[in-house]
């Protein structure tokens, strides 16, 4: 348990800045990204760019990896870079067998473990049958108090 | 301890306020908006098949492209599946706050298109009555992310 921790703190780190990385290079060009080889994932990135969803992306990574970094509101964090972390594995499933793969594969199997490793923060979400709990319903505040 | 558990659901019991008027509406009108949003995914989702509602081209030209991008790279098929499966889910009542967050980036991306780029009263009222009803919903089921919210886990 104890061994796992530390793997889960070194994971969370290791995403954070390769999130934060990914996010600052956008605005700061000190790294050059790895060219795109299928025609339509290069179209699908220039489509986003155009309407202007691409900085929005880049900027969510930004603070997606200083909260990972920082931990602060971590399962957030998470939740809010998967969309992105799927994105790119199924754009990186049209690259064939490279290094596209390889990151497109990292990205969402850092984000499972951590997931994983926070599982405990998601267990409400993942209530079948969920009330609803309204912010307006007293009843449910004095419930909550309560128990 | 069994004493002490009645005591503090009685105690619980009669500290609740009885439920007013404003919950009485509220409550129906959420199951009404979960409804709504529910039938407007599955519609939307089902219909890339089977085109039994019209699908008009967009007038915007970075919506074209947005589009054709998201078909080319397949990515639209997953956004479907995406929409079918959380409108599923909320027509049924079944994972509704899990459903809600996964369409979240997708509802993002339909206001952004169509309130955004399209700009037409069609574009406003599809996408901005998702938008709403999605956020709506999100705040009926606010408690439920209260996981999610902890600043220090």
């Amino acid at each position: 348990v104890t061994l796992m921790r530390y793997v889960a703190v070194f994971v969370r780190y290791y995403f954070g800045l390769h999130c934060l990385a990914s996010g600052a290079n956008y605005y700061l060009h000190f790294s050059k990204t790895g060219k795109m080889l299928d025609p339509a994932t290069i179209m699908f990135q220039q489509s986003i760019e155009m309407i202007g969803i691409y900085p929005g992306i880049k900027t969510l990574e930004l603070v997606v990896g200083l909260c990972l970094v920082l931990n602060i509101f971590v399962p957030l964090a998470l939740i809010l870079e998967f969309p992105v972390s799927v994105t790119i594995f199924v754009l990186a499933l049209y690259q064939g067998w490279n290094i596209h793969l390889l990151t497109g594969f990292k990205e969402v199997a850092l984000n499972a473990f951590l997931f994983a490793a926070y599982a405990g923060y998601y267990l409400q979400i993942l209530k079948p049958r969920a009330e609803q709990k309204p912010l307006w319903d007293s009843a449910v505040i004095a419930k909550g108090i309560a128990s | 301890m069994a004493f002490h558990h009645a005591f503090t659901g009685a105690d619980a019991r009669h500290l609740a306020p009885r439920q007013g008027k404003g919950q009485m509406i509220l409550r129906p009108m959420i199951t009404g908006l979960r409804l709504f949003l529910a039938l407007d995914l599955l519609l939307n989702g089902v219909n890339f098949w089977l085109h039994f509602l019209p699908i008009t081209t967009p007038a915007s030209i970075a919506a074209r492209e947005l589009m054709q991008g998201l078909v080319v790279s397949g990515l639209f098929n997953f956004v479907k599946y995406i929409e079918i499966a959380t409108g599923l889910m909320l027509l049924f009542n079944r994972y509704v706050p899990l459903a809600l967050i996964a369409m979240l980036p997708l509802t993002v991306v339909i206001f952004w298109v169509d309130c955004v780029l399209i700009r037409t009263l069609e574009g406003f009222l599809f996408g901005g009555t998702t938008a709403v009803v999605h956020v709506a919903l999100m705040f009926a089921y606010l408690r439920h992310y209260r996981g999610l919210l902890i600043a220090r886990a």
